[in-house]
């Protein structure tokens, strides 16, 4: 009989090691999270700000700066802390002369809603990010529980059947077993098709208990996740040989500040400008507090400029904003110049052929450009190239007053190819791997005289190709 | 003890076929992705029915069947994943018998929802017809 206990107590033992293991299985988990990439117009400076995936909390946050070319060499500091939460330990990355990748290390604390502070020293730019945490569905915490409730009630049943005197007893704790078993099979074989919570950040805001645990978010009441649209205002202010834009974002129900922007392409908000002369530009304006956005224009032109503005709202989709105002920059403007059309070009040192099949409304337009002469182009924000559409544009006229009132404004991609098994997400800029070809299909829904821009990035520079398109009627005549 | 064996052997075998028949029931899915995708529709002059090879994820070969109207110049197929905004170039289809085209190569190189869109043009103009097709990884 003694025998028999001592085996009972140490099946007991085995078994409350058994629940020990199950406990600590549950801590761990697939890391949540990939790294998260955002282009910035920081003072004069272009830059890709990489917050790598944190594994652990607390743990390092790893930052990669990186510059392109024409950023000059200096020092960033670099601060995390909550939404408000003003100062934590900061990391001083020095941005040398060649364009490329910096690194800097940080060290985040908790879980939830984070901020990264990029500070060149005249303005700081908040990055909004979300630290995860690796969650467990309740299906898989049943999981779990059933297979330990199921090993535990085998061994009750094993020692019940050792020593009870009548043999019906041994059938409760092993119909115990049974159903524990049932459960957790059903649990295991349910995971799977279980619906993943709202993600906090992405389609709900990220509240600390909302990270913690997405399963406790109350889902609303309609699938309907969308938030109204948003309300640019634009202010210009010169300083000396640049222009600073001041951008305020307004929801268009309340009114109050719009803080709730998605990191989309590659970038908080997409600003194109473009200029009286015909000129393009496409940057990425810096959150400085919630709402506002600052970018900075180097070497402005006299005239007049039209602006416009994509962003991702969270919960929703991509909005155009369009400004209705664009903004003035006084002076004489100078004529616009004309692109070529398609053709083979030289554009500051690399050599661009763009071919054009189509060019009718209402049908699909494929553009083609060759960049270089090798696969050696880098993805910029997250594609190998970017299309930019504005038409149709009247002749003999300054072309930020016409785009200002052009029916189309259009953003195209080239996507990065897909590599078969990859992981740990897209490539990023450092691949130089891609092109020289790349390809655009667009449907011109107006026939017309269009100014497109082809964006690649090369040498961590950016090749912005300027062509001039002309779209003739569709085969149903102008819709 | 063999007499019980006897009779203990249909038990054991018909438990195994019920096993095994739950587990046929519990695992077994309809076939998906590997098999051709036969889609149709129709416009107000023509039927289309498109086939598509393979409906996963690389480069598969897409037949279009065009009923109705006959004197049929072009057909071509225009992919695009709305989701991702991404369309790409058209593609002809070359004609391959009476009323039958085909695009031997379909680059639909992303898993999810895509869209492609038919056109017929003949004498009277182009016709467009979309057929949403799910592309699995």
């Amino acid at each position: 009989m003694r025998t028999t206990e001592k085996t009972i107590a140490a099946l007991l033992l085995s078994a409350l090691a058994t629940l020990c293991g199950g406990a600590l299985a549950l801590a761990d988990g697939a890391p949540a999270g990939g790294d998260v990439h955002v282009a910035q117009t920081l003072g004069d400076r272009e830059l890709t700000v990489v917050l790598r995936r944190v594994d652990a909390v607390p743990g390092p946050l790893r930052v990669d700066v990186i510059t392109h070319e024409g950023s000059a060499p200096g020092e960033l500091r670099l601060r995390v802390a909550r939404p408000g939460g003003g100062g934590g330990p900061e990391a001083v990355v020095a941005l040398g002369a060649t364009p490329g990748p910096h690194h800097g290390t940080l060290r985040v604390d908790t879980a939830g809603p984070q901020e990264l502070a990029v500070d060149d020293g005249e303005r700081v730019a908040l990055i909004p990010f979300v630290v995860p945490v690796a969650v467990m569905s309740p299906a898989e915490g049943l999981t779990y529980r059933g297979f330990v409730a199921a090993g535990l009630l085998l061994l009750v049943a094993l020692g019940t059947a050792v020593t009870a005197r009548h043999g019906w007893v041994v059938l409760l704790p092993a119909g115990g077993f049974v159903a524990a078993l049932a459960v957790a099979v059903t649990a295991a074989l349910l995971s799977a098709s279980t619906p993943a919570p709202p993600r906090p950040g992405e389609d709900v805001d990220a509240t600390e208990d909302a990270v913690r645990d997405p399963y406790s978010v109350q889902r609303p009441s309609t699938s309907d996740l969308s938030r109204p649209p948003v309300t640019l205002l634009l202010r210009a202010g010169s300083t000396g040989d640049a222009l600073d834009l001041e951008l305020s974002l307004t929801d268009g129900a309340s009114g109050r500040p719009v803080d709730d922007l998605l990191v989309h392409d590659d970038a908080l908000m997409h600003l194109v400008v473009v200029t009286p002369s015909g000129g393009l530009r496409h940057v990425h304006p810096v959150r400085v507090s919630p709402g506002e956005y600052r970018a900075r224009l180097r070497a402005p032109e006299p005239g007049h400029h039209a602006v416009s503005a994509e962003i991702s709202r969270r919960g929703g989709g991509v909005q155009l904003l369009r400004s209705p105002t664009g903004f003035d920059v006084p002076g004489t403007p100078v004529d616009p110049s004309s692109p070529p059309a398609a053709g083979a070009r030289d554009v500051n040192g690399t050599p661009v052929d763009v071919a054009v099949t189509g060019a009718r409304a209402g049908e699909p337009t494929t553009i083609t450009a060759r960049v270089g002469t090798t696969a050696d182009l880098q993805p910029w924000l997250g594609m190998v190239g970017h299309l930019i559409v504005v038409g149709p544009l009247p002749d003999g006229e300054p072309v930020g007053d016409a785009a200002q009132r052009a029916p189309v404004w259009a953003h195209a991609h080239a996507m990065v190819p897909l590599t078969p098994g990859a992981t740990g997400g897209p490539p990023d800029e450092t691949v130089a791997a891609y092109g020289p070809v790349v390809t655009f299909t667009h449907t011109f829904p107006l026939p017309g005289r269009y100014r497109v821009w082809v964006q690649n990035q090369r040498d961590y520079a950016l090749v912005t190709t300027p062509v001039l398109l002309d779209v003739g009627a569709g085969e149903g005549g102008t819709p | 003890m063999t007499r019980r064996w006897m009779r203990a052997a249909p038990v054991a075998a018909l438990l195994v076929a019920v096993v095994v028949a739950a587990a046929v029931v519990l695992f077994a899915r309809p076939g998906s992705g590997s098999a051709p995708a036969a889609l149709e529709a129709a416009t107000s002059r023509h039927g289309v029915r498109l086939v598509v090879d393979a409906a996963r994820a690389g480069t598969t070969g897409v037949d279009v069947e065009v009923s109705g109207a006959p004197d049929v110049d072009e057909v071509r197929i225009e992919p695009a994943m709305p989701h991702m905004g991404h369309a790409l170039p058209p593609i002809p289809a070359q004609r391959t018998g009476d009323g039958r085209y085909r695009a031997a190569e379909v680059p639909l190189d992303m898993a999810g929802q895509w869209e492609l869109t038919v056109v017929v043009d003949d004498a009277r103009g182009a016709e467009r017809v979309v057929f949403p097709l799910l592309i699995s990884g």
